[in-house]
């Protein structure tokens, strides 16, 4: 299946849905008319169905949800009100969408006035002209000349619009094409492309946008129908458009019209079937009914819906069948393979077959930071639309796979990170001049896996965390002491505090709804962690960590006293034996190991949980551990015991929170042994240290690092 | 593994409300610490396991002896001689883990042995007497008493409840 057609399953499964909340929320709003979020979620579940209808170009659906979504924007504006009789309406018009959206997912085409009776009650209650020129209401018809032929009495406007994309507006998944047929939809239309920017082709990057267009068209349409074409690509082009009336047009054979407009040759992004329907009547008209070329078979990729506990059940099962058989291998590898090498033979065919049971499970709850990504552009374009800033945005390691779990509920978090980027970081096009910066704030989302856990960067270039006040807001609030040393490390990471909005203390623009305390406590309830870093005048990062919770992991297992530890491979740099005089201490700073030059801090495992080594007195094993920020600490243990792949099994759920510890598993032998988190280590001990030597800082500040 | 495992009907998980009106035969699982028997309702365990390896947890309090493998699903253990400030039980193979489920929470509790299935009439569950050393336990719900003994029944879900292994391991809060 090509990359459309899940979009377009995507978008089924949305409508889906959006669909199921719609009718509660009608049925709500009937309940208490006064509460304008039930509207506005009514309103957007058909606004995003219009949308989406519009980007695959189901032009009934996209003509019905026009007119019912004018309907709700006429409730929203306090127009019309609430009756029971409207409700009604609604949820008959919500039907109609529903089978609207069937017949397009299906690839059929329904009857052809099937939608009439409900769009002329709905514009009956809106008191609109069910007529009214709104792009595609006259798709459904069999002939659009006829039909605009039948309207030709009507007045009839030119409008002269030149559309000059951007470089980046196909990058945006916007498409010229949907424009030039939209625009036809209208009336009859003129479209001449300039070729002028195109480079030669070896220059040709694939997903620019390199041409532009002139239309000249002629429609009983209004001007803000035309506008509505554009609506999406607004910041993402150069538009004008010039209304010239009187135009000559009048009555003029559309058709015909139609057939004489150039091809939009070489629309970067159009597929071969796109080109052969913008010049080919027959082939147009099959364009009207949605998707015939991709039959009702492939129509529908058949998921079904369960429930993470099942999967949580078959994974920890998969988990168990990989732990037994591992006891089993051992058990008969005593001899018993040597003297039927049979056995052997299909013993390696079971182990296979469970490594690929075990991927297979994983891969179920898995899903690329993607899902959460792609849906960022539209945040920054509300924020930019909302703050009148210009905002770029860039987005890398898109493919990074997290539990689905974390996905979900990384995606507030997010948004609340990338609105306190816009609100507080990215400064207005004029500041930004005169602080000689590109006019256009940037901000880049990246995702990468960092051994046993995901980190997922967001970073601007504004004006960055204004220290004082952020300090100044924190004493003025209690949370620290007046005299607190800090470095600028821990000063830019106060606005994580809870209580301490960014809102009131830095900038006067009131953050919606919840500060960054609340991205930190949630960080927090998956396991993760964030850490905000701040160039005065550069800009602010801000780093979230998550872990894997149901990966595999490759790691070492290491013994301290009794027990048997995993270290996850990823973080271990190198493992050293040296004696005990290698190893300093600095009085108050804990001790350091020279490993080639660089002094690392030694951390002994035993020390920071508390228990009895058994290590030779002589010597230290010294296991080299990289810590979040890029750090190295050494890790003393008492022996490594091997190394293997490991299944990661939450604590949280019966246990808790332990600090230092990432997760659990099981080992070859049934014994459960625990995953160490290098990073809480490292702070565990630090925090050791900095009690030993009676540490000034204030107890919130700590609170938030552990 | 030698560890030896008897399942017990799964009555489900979370417990039914308390019939006090009614004059209802409940069953309990009693077991022994030291020299007194206490007893659990029937339908909050999950099983009883012997032979267990115990991964203890680093900085946990004292009375959370550490995690085993239930099948697969981490549970803690909960040393209830300790957790009812009686010193540490020093686990044996005789010692038994008694895995109790509450609110979709699995934990072990380390008994020395379990006796009986005991039914019990409501009316034969006879109130905590208030006495003048420990003010009100909040770890027992009542006392039933059978022929010559006595056996507290122990009210599972305030005794994890007050024990949040979350909040204990907290190292710097």
């Amino acid at each position: 299946m090509d990359q459309f057609e899940q979009f377009k399953h995507t978008f089924f499964q949305e409508c889906d849905d959006l669909l199921s909340a719609f009718e509660a929320q009608l049925s709500a709003l009937l309940e208490d008319p006064s509460e304008p979020e039930l509207l506005n979620a009514a309103f957007r579940t058909i606004h995003s169905i219009k949308g989406g209808a519009g980007a695959f170009g189901f032009a009934r659906l996209i003509a019905f949800t026009h007119t019912f979504e004018t309907v709700l924007d006429h409730l929203r504006a306090g127009r019309i009100s609430v009756s029971k009789n409207l409700i009604d309406v609604c949820l008959r018009a919500g039907d109609t969408v529903a089978d609207l959206v069937h017949a397009a997912r299906m690839g059929t085409e329904l009857e052809l006035h099937y939608e009439q009776q409900a769009a002329e009650q709905l514009a009956i209650i809106a008191g609109i002209d069910v007529a009214a020129p709104v792009p595609g209401l006259r798709a459904g018809s069999k002939q659009r000349s006829g039909d605009a032929d039948g309207r030709a009495d009507s007045i009839r406007h030119q409008y002269n619009i030149t559309f000059r994309p951007h470089r980046e507006l196909l990058r945006r998944a916007n498409e010229p094409l949907l424009v030039v047929r939209n625009l036809r939809e209208l009336g009859s239309l003129t479209v001449t492309a300039d070729l002028s920017n195109l480079p030669a082709f070896a220059d040709l990057v694939p997903t620019d946008a390199y041409l532009s267009w002139t239309f000249e068209l002629q429609t009983s349409a209004g001007i803000a129908a035309v506008k509505e074409i554009f609506e999406f690509l607004e910041g993402s082009c150069d538009l004008s458009i010039a209304v010239v009336d009187g135009g000559s047009g009048t009555g003029a054979p559309i058709a015909e019209l139609v057939n004489e407009a150039p091809d939009p040759i070489g629309l970067p992004s159009a597929t071969p079937m796109d080109l052969t329907v913008t010049s080919n009547d027959t082939a147009r008209a099959t364009d009207q009914q949605p998707a015939p070329l991709h039959a009702a078979p492939i129509a529908r990729i058949s998921t079904i819906r369960v429930d993470l506990d099942r999967v949580d059940r078959l994974v920890n099962l998969v988990g168990e069948i990989a732990i037994a058989q591992a006891m089993v291998v051992q058990q008969i590898d005593q001899g018993l393979t040597q003297s039927n090498p049979r056995l052997f033979q299909d013993l390696q065919q079971l182990l296979q077959h469970t490594r690929n049971l075990q991927d297979s499970v994983m891969a179920i709850r898995a899903q690329p930071v993607r899902s959460i990504f792609a849906r960022m552009p539209r945040v920054i374009r509300d924020l930019a639309l909302q703050t009148g800033k210009k905002i770029a945005l860039e987005t890398s390691g898109e493919s990074t796979e997290i539990d689905k779990t974390i996905i979900e509920e990384l995606m507030d978090p997010l948004v609340h990170v990338i609105r306190n980027s816009v609100d507080h970081g990215i400064e207005t096009a004029e500041e930004r001049l005169a602080k000689g910066k590109p006019v256009h704030g940037t901000i880049r989302m990246s995702a990468a896996q960092f051994g046993s856990r995901i980190v997922i960067e967001v970073s601007d270039d504004g004006r960055g965390i204004d220290r004082d006040k952020v300090r100044q807001a924190a004493v003025r609030k209690g949370l620290i002491a007046g005299a607190a040393p800090l470095t600028n490390e821990e000063a830019d990471n106060l606005i994580l505090l809870p209580g301490l909005s960014t809102a009131d203390s830095v900038s006067d623009i009131s953050g919606r709804g919840v500060g960054m305390d609340v991205v930190n406590s949630n960080l927090k309830k998956l396991g993760g962690r964030v850490i905000v870093r701040s160039e005065p005048g550069r800009g602010t990062t801000t780093t979230l960590t998550l872990p894997l919770t149901l990966a595999v992991l490759d790691g070492m297992i290491v013994r301290s006293g009794l027990d048997n530890y995993v270290l996850p491979l990823g973080c271990i740099v190198e493992c050293l034996a040296v004696s005990r005089q290698q190893v300093k201490t600095i009085p108050g700073r804990g001790e350091v190991l020279n490993v080639r030059g660089t002094h690392v801090r030694i951390v002994h495992l035993a020390r920071v949980f508390k228990i009895a080594s058994a290590a030779p007195a002589s010597q230290l094993l010294v296991i080299l551990v990289e810590v979040e920020g890029g750090t190295n600490i050494g890790l003393v243990v008492d022996e490594i015991v091997g190394q293997q792949q490991v299944v990661i099994k939450s604590v949280r759920e019966n246990v808790g929170q332990i600090a230092g510890i990432a997760g659990a598993t099981i080992l070859g032998d049934g014994a459960v042994a625990l995953i160490l988190d290098s990073t809480a280590i490292s702070e565990l001990a630090a925090a050791r240290e900095d009690r030993l030597n009676a540490s000034t800082l204030d107890i919130n500040l700590r609170k938030l690092v552990a | 593994m030698n560890s030896q495992a008897f399942a017990f009907e799964d009555y489900g998980a979370g417990r039914t409300k308390a019939a006090t009106d009614i004059d209802e035969t409940r069953q309990y699982v009693t077991f022994m610490l030291g020299e007194q028997h206490y007893c659990v309702d029937i339908k909050l365990v999950r099983e009883i396991r012997a032979g267990n390896v115990i991964t203890p947890l680093p900085s946990a309090p004292d009375f959370v002896r550490g995690v085993i493998n239930l099948r697969g699903t981490i549970v803690p253990i909960i040393d209830l001689r300790a957790r009812f400030g009686q010193g540490r039980t020093e686990a044996t193979q005789n010692h038994v883990v008694v895995i109790v489920a509450i609110g979709g929470r699995l934990n072990g509790l380390l008994v020395d042995g379990v006796s009986d299935i005991l039914a019990v009439r409501a009316s034969e569950v006879a109130p905590v007497p208030e006495t003048d050393g420990d003010s009100q336990d909040p770890f027992f719900d009542g006392l039933i008493t059978q022929g010559d003994s006595m056996m507290i029944l122990i009210a599972i879900e305030r005794l994890l409840q007050n024990a949040p292994i979350r909040e204990a391991r907290q190292p710097l809060a």
